[in-house]
């Protein structure tokens, strides 16, 4: 009984005791958080020290033995009176040494982790412009200690309702830093984009940033970087594969076994993403290597950023300035070698380098300025065009991507000049305007619209760039263009008037090769010195030859270039046939001549030559070949009834002697061709 | 027969050096093509080359150098020695361009490139034969530049409008299609 007692009385000391210290416990524990709550104030002192807008955090509350929560921090824009929340944390926790605290009473901050960032995109990339470098500072200010830094979820909300979500974590370890994480793309539709996840570790100083990997990582792309950032300048290499045939699908979270869910959860966050080389490549970028310097920030002087593409190596040069919030000022240079290689298909592409100057401002999705564009081609080769300089100048251009991937640009002025082995070509364009889709498709679309001198120009071009060499397929069609002012394109043309129309294609796969028609309506060719030395010749009246339809079919390509089923109506004269003039300078042509017989009894030298003809003919036709040298053509004239017959009606030194005559009369014609020329 | 021949050769190689390093004093240049054309016309070759190549060192600005030079060329091209060939025909387009035989050096030329497989100067040589004549055929089909060199080889070559023939002794040499 007395044992019973005995027990009793030490059963109620314990519980007091216990009770005690609960009691004290829960004290100390109130009295902490009510210390706590005074930290609400000094954070916001701290944040005044540094930034203007007001840093609010609702409620900090410690619970045993080393977590400190801060409930709805936030950071709010208190301007002319109109509080804007530049971003709000519903929940923060932090971790700290415990026994740090217990051994030297000072709280030592291990782990901090956001559970929640909202913030929206224009409003943060504002804050960010205007206080990024003391965002910087405050995080330089801070005591250099270990710590895990994790952000669960960070989203950043478009205006356009799409949102981008990040999650990182970051773990700092005396000089050194280890992050990864992930951004995804969440679309107005609510439709989840495959993530991009990144790794990136190095290790810093006072002066310096080394980081010895970054690593960027999707289903369709993998980059490595490396470098460092001393005294405001960026040192980069590394090297990029993307996949470009990828299709977006939904993105669906891989599926987790409790086992990586449990150490998901004791982890406090996803394991880093696994890197590797991809399956399917189609775009190599390699030998990355910069220097970028934002001293000057926010003007970033890009020293040098060269690489190579397929293995072709580009170098980028230039400034960028940030001149507003929203806007930026280009002076850029891109310079690209094009390396032949050994396959036959990539000797067709004799593009030996592409120079570009980009001269412009950058805002609201809209690009505005000037651009210079300029291809240097291999000398020619047995399969390639004989280019050797393409340059294209446009000014005053307007690029909008507002309503991106379909992008419109207006172009007041376009120059294209085309320097070949032989001869310089221009083309001027004004209000061209072009709408490109840059959807991720195989191919690219582009659709243009634009004044030609006095006409009009339109057309499409499709590119597929997922090629080693793009395969390009250009069609255009121009309208009501005066011939004459094409001289400087097709030199021949200036001497023909009339309204010209017709179309072109270009395409360079198999090979390059350009064919078309065009069609002059109610036109006159005058002063051609073909003209000239048939009029003189042949005392013809042909200084001037007007024809209701000049018409004819057109091809250009490494073989040479030719016009095909030509055929020119006047009243008098009707000329048809073909003309190919070859690489090696050679015509082959067939033409047919038909002169109506009133124009030729203008002639002393044909009149005679007219009995032959039966009464009811009414045009005289002359069927010839041409071939040879264009500088020292070659004639043979056709067999055919009129020929036979005058054949038959000379004695054979008359035909002798006619043949002599004509031959010393084409003569001059050679020498004609040649000033031509 | 055979031992002949051998002999002939033996002897042959044993006064060519003497011949070729003899000059032949008190000929003049009209006796000198006079024997290398009744070598020619006896059918030996070697003795005549050896009189043509003696006319042209000893008067190089003959009226016979153009022809004798000529034959020069053709003898190598027959001997397929076509290095020296080559030269020789290169020399002779050099000093006679306007000559009616150019054009069959330039054959002969495009024959020897084709033969060492050599496209570019063939493609070369091609457009140089075409280019020699402007054709203009009104009644004829074709026109006909005919050439006998001093080997008695008669040369001819047809111009049509889209090729060109070349005939030796009457015998198709070469066609070149444009």
């Amino acid at each position: 009984m007395n044992s019973l007692r005995v027990s009793t009385t030490k059963l109620k000391k314990r519980i007091f005791f216990t009770g005690v210290i609960l009691l004290v416990l829960l004290s100390a524990l109130i009295i902490v958080n009510i210390t706590l709550g005074f930290l609400k104030d000094t954070l916001r002192t701290i944040g005044r020290a540094y930034l203007p807008q007001e840093l609010f955090v609702e409620r900090v509350l410690y619970l045993p033995p080393n977590f400190i929560f801060l409930k709805n921090i936030s950071l709010v824009e208190n301007k002319e009176a109109v509080n804007r929340t530049i971003f709000s944390v519903p929940l923060v926790l932090v971790k700290f040494s415990i026994i740090k605290f217990i051994r030297y009473g000072q709280i030592e901050i291990t782990d901090i982790c956001f559970y929640e960032v909202n913030t929206e995109e224009e409003v943060f990339r504002n804050f960010l412009a205007l206080y990024g470098k003391k965002v910087i500072e405050l995080l330089l200010d801070l005591p250099k200690k270990d710590l895990r830094f994790i952000v669960k979820k960070f989203q950043l909300k478009q205006v356009s309702s799409d949102n981008f979500e990040i999650r990182f974590y970051l773990k700092l370890k005396n000089d050194n830093f280890y992050s990864y994480g992930a951004v995804s793309y969440i679309n107005s539709q609510q439709r989840v984009f495959l993530p991009w996840e990144f790794i990136a570790y190095g290790r810093f100083s006072d002066n310096d940033f080394v980081f010895d990997n970054i690593e960027i990582i999707r289903e369709n792309l993998y980059t490595k970087l490396w470098g460092n950032i001393t005294r405001g300048i960026i040192r980069t290499k590394g090297f990029c594969f993307i996949n470009t045939l990828f299709k977006e699908g939904n993105y669906i979270a891989p599926y987790l076994s409790i086992k990586e869910r449990i150490e998901n959860f004791l982890r406090g966050f996803p394991p880093p993403p696994k890197g590797g080389l991809l399956p399917v490549v189609d775009l190599f970028i390699l030998d990355i290597d910069s220097v970028i310097n934002i001293k000057d920030f926010p003007k970033i002087d890009i020293d040098n950023l060269s690489f190579s593409i397929n293995n072709n190596p580009v170098k980028f040069n230039g400034s960028i300035v940030s001149s507003s919030e929203k806007a930026i000022d280009f002076n850029v240079n891109l310079s690209a070698q094009f390396r032949r290689l050994k396959d036959t298909a990539q000797q067709q592409l004799n593009v030996k380098r592409l120079e570009t100057l980009i001269q412009g401002h950058y805002g609201e999705k809209i690009f505005s300025g000037d651009i210079l564009v300029e291809f240097l081609f291999l000398q020619k080769n047995v399969k390639t065009t004989p280019l050797e300089n393409m340059k294209i100048k446009l000014n005053n251009v307007k690029i909008n991507g507002q309503a991106f991937p379909l992008l419109t640009a207006d172009i007041s002025e376009a120059q294209f000049n085309i320097l070949t082995e032989t001869n310089e070509y221009f083309l001027p364009l004004s209000q061209l305007k072009i709408k490109i889709n840059c959807a991720p498709l195989k191919a690219k679309i582009a659709y243009f619209h634009s004044r030609l001198y006095d006409g009009i120009l339109y057309g499409r071009n499709w590119i597929d760039i997922t090629k080693a060499i793009p395969e390009v397929n250009t069609t255009i069609r121009y309208k009501d263009v005066s011939s004459n002012k094409l001289e400087r394109l097709v030199i021949h043309f200036a001497k023909v008037y009339g309204k010209i129309s017709g179309q072109l294609e270009f395409r360079n796969v198999p090979e390059q090769a350009i064919k078309g028609s065009f069609i002059i309506r109610n036109g006159y060719a005058k002063d051609f010195e073909f003209l000239k030395w048939l009029s003189s010749s042949f005392s013809l009246p042909l200084t001037q030859v007007n024809f209701e339809r000049a018409h004819s079919f057109f091809k250009v390509n490494s073989q040479g270039a030719g016009l095909h089923k030509l055929n020119v109506r006047s009243k008098n004269i009707i000329l048809t046939g073909d003309f190919w003039l070859g690489n090696n300078n050679l015509v082959t042509s067939k033409l047919s001549l038909s002169i109506h017989k009133d124009l030729l009894q203008n002639s002393n030298k044909f009149k005679p030559l007219l009995r032959l003809v039966g009464k009811e003919i009414s045009m005289l036709t002359f069927d010839f070949k041409l071939s040879g040298e264009l500088n020292n053509i070659n004639f043979q004239w056709l067999e055919s009834d009129f020929k036979q017959r005058l054949r038959d009606s000379i004695p054979g030194f008359v035909e002798k002697y006619l043949e002599r005559q004509i031959e010393d009369s084409l003569l001059p014609l050679s020498e004609i061709e040649k000033t031509e020329k | 027969m055979l031992k002949l021949q051998y002999v002939f050769i033996f002897i042959f190689t044993l006064i060519c050096p003497l011949i070729a390093g003899a000059q032949i004093p008190s000929l003049s240049e009209y006796e000198l093509f006079s024997l290398a054309s009744q070598q020619v016309q006896s059918g030996n070759l070697d003795f005549a080359f050896l009189y043509f190549n003696n006319l042209l060192e000893q008067f190089p600005s003959s009226r016979y150098s153009e022809q004798a030079l000529f034959a020069v060329g053709e003898y190598y091209f027959i001997e397929r020695n076509y290095r020296q060939a080559t030269t020789t025909f290169l020399k002779f387009i050099d000093r006679y361009p306007d000559s009616v035989a150019s054009v069959f050096a330039l054959c002969y030329l495009r024959e020897i490139a084709q033969y060492l497989g050599d496209e570019s100067t063939t493609e070369k040589l091609t457009q140089l034969i075409i280019s020699c004549q402007r054709l203009s055929l009104v009644f004829r089909e074709s026109k006909t530049i005919s050439y006998v060199s001093a080997l008695k080889r008669k040369l001819c070559v047809r111009y049509f409008i889209d090729k060109v023939e070349f005939s030796i002794n009457g015998e198709l040499f070469a066609r070149i299609n444009y």
